[in-house]
């Protein structure tokens, strides 16, 4: 089995809010655990507001924890070594768009990690480094004097990749890294995700809400619930054996680019909203909404417990 | 069959601005048949919005019809008065967006809003106004429909505010439902409801409905026939089984290819390279650049609109029955080898 790169232990992050004058708490993150190995792609899905990209900010304390740990190659990451771990640890935005310097050259926006963490001897070795990034993600470097606005979406995804790159981080977190792109061009984009993880051996978290992206691309997967890991595994088994009614509902609802499957296939219907992180409920964060739950799972929150063939989930009914 | 409620006819749009001429539409024609749900997929800048702007009338100062025809019943728009064509705007013809938000008052109640709708389509007044819309939210779906009514926009969730803009474009009792992208900024959950809703409000009221995507699984789960757009032009267009099963355009073949269909994990196979620019459009096929299986003629010649089995149609020179005879020797010809 392949060594652990990164831990997370009971992650929490709370954020205060104020409503009506007073200070309450949000939790965003609550009581989030698990475990990715080296070189391996654990995908974080869920639907939009339950706390995705806040977990992965958290962990690279882009966020101050609440509460909980994180540990990378064993040791726990801190306030005050996260800046020496960080060139390990790399993050990949959503939006090709809004993340890059429009004012700076590609060739400065990939170079600008390497400066900050003096990772060159001289100006040429910076340029032959960053030249080198930019076909490993299949960039042009011919094109390294230009400007982001003169790229496609695609094409400045991966210039955020190649940025990421540059630090030769052993683990990328990448946050809806295709969800803005049309599909002929995200099947470019997933390829690069794959053929970098064979060659460079980095892992990746991989937050979407794509479920047909996440399982092209995961090793295992975690389905996530306002702010809560309601079940988590290896892909294939969380796919074709979900346990906890949300991952059922979720992939019921799933829209299969197959029409005689589409209409076969019967879909679980879900009454009411996601509740506010405000007002989340007692016990089970999916109780209010679930068609199982009882008073047991007003009760007491059911924790992650270990179901076999590297698959978790946490309920009471199931 | 009885005639099509709405019928392109090669049409052509083109923006006019300092940068020259961009050619959004290079002759597209289709029909749409009552009680249709027809989907229309393309990546981003074939033209599908442009197409349900210029059949609205809403395209902008740049844009322009150059050529070609939409027929609303069997009428040809462009001799219509401009009271007319405002009539058909809501009457005949209604759209939801991609974001209920910008659509939506913010500073109206739910109430006011669907009121004023029914107003302005049905000449209702007062309490009879207020019944329609309650009759309306109940329609799309929505609980307890007398509490919304006195709700803002900022109260409801992005599927609620959906449901409202159905809700707002059926109070006209339009003959056609446009939805561009109208699950897009939903969750998986919430966007299988409404994609329901509009299956529902279909084999209630018998409406036909264009929906536009470019989320291939979404035209799969509720269309019934799909046109498949490239940079202005049809690539093909059929029911959703042909489209899905036997796709006959290369465009449309590596799109299917380049998703993953939720099975297997082999690699997934993109099209390469980027979208055409529609301000130099290639002399021959739009997609011949991007095309791995492209002939000599694909460079130089337009291919040909060719119906490849009973209501299918593709615009490929793949399927040219000249080329196909000549596969066809070829293949003889190894077998006596
Ligand atoms: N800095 C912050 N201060 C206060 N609240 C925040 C902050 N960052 C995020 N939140 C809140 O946390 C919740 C979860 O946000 P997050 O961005 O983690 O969700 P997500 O799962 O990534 O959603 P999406 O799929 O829409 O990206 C949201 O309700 C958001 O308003
Ligand atoms: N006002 C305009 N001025 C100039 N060109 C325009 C204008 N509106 C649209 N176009 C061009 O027309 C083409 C078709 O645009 P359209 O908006 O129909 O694309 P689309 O298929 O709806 O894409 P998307 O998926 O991004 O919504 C594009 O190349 C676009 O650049
Ligand atoms: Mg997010
Ligand atoms: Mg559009």
């Amino acid at each position: 089995m392949t060594e652990e790169l990164l831990r997370v232990e009971h992650l929490k992050k709370y954020f205060p809010k104020k409503v009506n004058g007073k200070t309450v708490i949000s939790r965003i993150v609550d009581d989030v655990s698990f475990t990715i190995r080296a070189g391996e792609t654990l995908g974080l899905v869920g639907e939009s507001g339950c706390g995705k990209s806040t977990v992965g900010r958290t962990i690279l304390h882009l966020h101050t924890p609440t509460g909980g740990k994180v540990f990378f190659k064993g040791e726990e990451v801190t306030a005050r070594n996260i800046q020496r771990l960080r060139p390990s640890m790399q993050m990949v935005f959503q939006d090709p768009y809004s993340s890059l310097d429009p004012r700076m050259t590609v060739e400065d926006i990939i170079g600008e990690p390497l400066d900050v963490h003096h990772l060159y001897k001289s100006r040429a070795d910076r340029r032959e480094q960053i030249l080198e990034l930019m076909s490993y993600v299949g960039l042009n470097p011919d094109f390294s004097g230009r400007y982001p606005h003169e790229f496609s979406g695609g094409q400045r995804q991966r210039v955020g990749i190649a940025r990421a790159l540059a630090v030769h981080p052993d683990f990328i977190i990448a946050d809806e890294p295709v969800s803005a792109l049309d599909v002929s061009i995200q099947a470019q984009v997933v390829n690069m995700f794959e053929d970098l993880q064979k060659k460079l051996g980095v892992a990746y978290l991989f937050i979407s809400h794509d479920l047909l992206v996440v399982r092209h691309i995961s090793s295992r997967v975690a389905i996530m619930y306002l702010g809560h890991i309601m079940e988590i595994g290896n892909v294939d088994e969380v796919y074709d054996h979900p346990i906890h009614p949300y991952t059922q509902c979720l992939l019921s609802a799933l829209p299969l680019p197959d029409p005689d499957a589409a209409r076969a296939r019967k879909r679980i219907e879900l009454t009411g909203d996601v509740p506010s992180p405000l007002h989340a409920p007692s016990g089970c964060p999916f109780r209010t909404r679930c068609p199982y739950a009882d008073e047991q799972c007003a009760t007491a929150c059911p924790g992650l417990t270990e179901r076999g063939n590297d698959h978790a989930a946490a309920c009471w009914k199931f | 069959m009885s005639e099509p409620v709405l019928k392109i006819q090669d049409l052509s749009v083109s923006f006019f601005d300092r940068a020259g001429e961009a050619k959004a539409l290079s002759g597209v024609s289709f029909d749409l048949e009552k009680g249709q749900i027809l989907g229309i997929v393309g990546e981003s800048g074939s033209g599908k919005s442009v197409t349900m702007q210029a059949i609205l009338q809403i395209l902008n100062s740049e844009g322009r019809i150059t050529g070609g025809k939409i027929l609303f019943k069997g009428e040809d728009m462009s001799l219509w008065s401009p009271q007319k064509v405002r009539a058909f705007r809501g009457k005949g013809c209604a759209m939801i967006f991609q974001d209920p938000m910008t659509s939506l008052n913010p500073l109206l109640t739910i109430g006011k809003q669907i009121t004023e709708a029914v107003t302005l389509h049905t000449g209702k007044r007062g309490r009879e106004a207020y019944q329609r819309a309650v009759e309306l939210l109940t329609l799309v779906g929505m609980n307890d429909p007398e509490r919304r009514m006195k709700q803002y926009p900022h109260e409801l969730s992005g599927g609620r505010r959906q449901r409202i803009m159905i809700a707002m474009a059926l109070a006209s009792e339009p003959d056609i439902l446009i939805a561009d992208e109208p699950t897009t900024a939903l969750d998986v959950t919430v966007q299988a409801q409404i994609l329901e809703l509009i299956l529902e409000i279909r084999n209630k009221l018998g409406m036909a409905v264009i929906i536009v995507s470019h989320n291939l699984g979404i035209i799969a789960e509720v269309c019934d026939e799909v046109l498949v757009l490239y940079g202005g032009s049809v690539c093909e267009k059929g029911t959703v089984q042909d489209i899905f099963y036997h796709p006959r355009h290369e465009y449309t073949k590596g799109l299917l290819a380049s998703i993953p269909n939720g099975q297997s994990r082999d690699r997934l196979k993109p099209i390469g390279g980027s979208p055409v620019n529609v301000r130099h459009l290639p002399a021959g096929c739009a997609f011949c650049p991007r095309c791995e299986e492209a002939l000599k003629i694909c460079l130089t010649d337009k291919p040909q609109t060719l119906e490849v089995s009973p209501g299918h149609i593709a615009t490929c020179w793949r399927n040219d029955p000249e080329y196909r005879q000549y596969l066809e020797n070829m293949g003889k010809e190894a077998h006596h080898d």
